[in-house]
């Protein structure tokens, strides 16, 4: 999966899930300050990226780590990377 | 305000005792009876002719709801009274703690979100609610102290949607400065306005509690500007 593939339905889950504009969604966007989110959104958009990808987030630790929307594309690019018979675009 | 508050505390005083000898619900009752008596004392009569307060929009129902609403000042906590009736506040940890008001505001139900897992912050709420009690929210966390609408946390409305309750949004304005965050008041204007409710079924709508918070921030951005005392 390439990353512009993984940008692309990352970007759609918000669009989706949050009724965030697309145009909203760059790479330097912080999830909390800018985007909004908070703690319980996390959950969601794991759950959002659960059914995205096929993979299930919620006891990764690198994931906590996240903070911007491009650390989440580059975590999903590391993990296809390193799994890639784990994660699908299921969509 | 203070000779008007000891007033009322003196007169409250044997209500306040008797609702130690109540069960835990009737204890709580009328303990939000009092707090809703001196809320009123204190903003309508405490600060008169110095501050005035007006009042429009939905008249809250008896139907247990959520109630959600802008943070300007600590001011916020007493003007909520304006609904004229008796509602339980999620609040920080910090009122708790203050000396008597912390203590009746726990007597008389005020839940402690900072203690408490979303899971039994639900739980508590709902509680509530099944007994006829509504519950109000300030989504933003914490005192704006401008005319700035801060982002808002999502648990009121992620409750709204897991509980089926109707959630009304309102907003106050005129009291960014009122009090100061030295608790100094000026005199003033202060309006209160509460919009429409959001039927559960339309929170249900929403395709997250994100997007139906950020549907209601918007909402209540739009009755700031429009209820806006000082442009």
């Amino acid at each position: 999966m390439t990353r512009e593939e993984i940008i692309r339905q990352v970007n759609a889950a918000f669009v989706d899930q949050f009724e965030i504009a697309a145009g909203q969604l760059t790479e330097e966007k912080k999830l909390f300050d800018d985007l909004g989110l908070d703690s319980l959104d996390i959950v969601d958009l794991l759950v959002a990226l659960h059914k995205t990808f096929g993979i299930a987030l919620r006891n990764n630790e690198e994931v906590r780590k996240v903070r911007t929307l491009g650390e989440v594309y580059d975590f999903l690019e590391k993990y296809a990377r390193e799994h890639p018979e784990e994660i699908r675009s299921v969509k | 305000m203070g000779v008007w508050s000891t007033g009322y505390f003196i007169l409250a005083l044997l209500p306040f005792l008797f609702a130690f000898c109540l069960p835990k619900w009737h204890r709580r009752a009328l303990l939000r009876w009092i707090i809703l008596g001196w809320g009123i004392v204190v903003t309508r009569l405490g600060v008169w002719p110095f501050i005035r307060l007006t009042v429009s929009g939905e008249k809250p129902v008896r139907k247990p709801s959520i109630y959600v609403f802008n943070h300007r000042s600590g001011s916020d906590a007493f003007l909520v009274s304006a609904m004229h009736r008796p509602m339980i506040q999620a609040v920080n940890g910090w009122p708790m703690r203050l000396p008597v008001l912390g203590f009746v505001a726990k007597q008389a139900g005020y839940l402690d979100i900072t203690n408490l897992s979303y899971e039994q912050a639900l739980a508590e709420v709902r509680e509530h609610l099944e007994h006829g009690v509504s519950v109000i929210d300030f989504p933003e966390g914490h005192r704006s102290a401008s005319k700035e609408l801060l982002p808002f946390q999502s648990g009121a409305f992620r409750m709204a949607r897991d509980l089926g309750v109707d959630l009304y949004p309102g907003v106050i304005t005129g009291n960014e400065e009122n009090p100061t965050r030295h608790f100094r008041l000026k005199c003033g204007r202060i309006h209160f306005h509460l919009l429409p409710p959001i039927s559960a079924n339309a929170a249900q709508a929403f395709p997250s509690a994100f997007a139906f918070k950020q549907h209601v921030r918007n909402l209540m951005a739009e009755a700031c500007a429009e209820h806006e005392v000082y442009p």
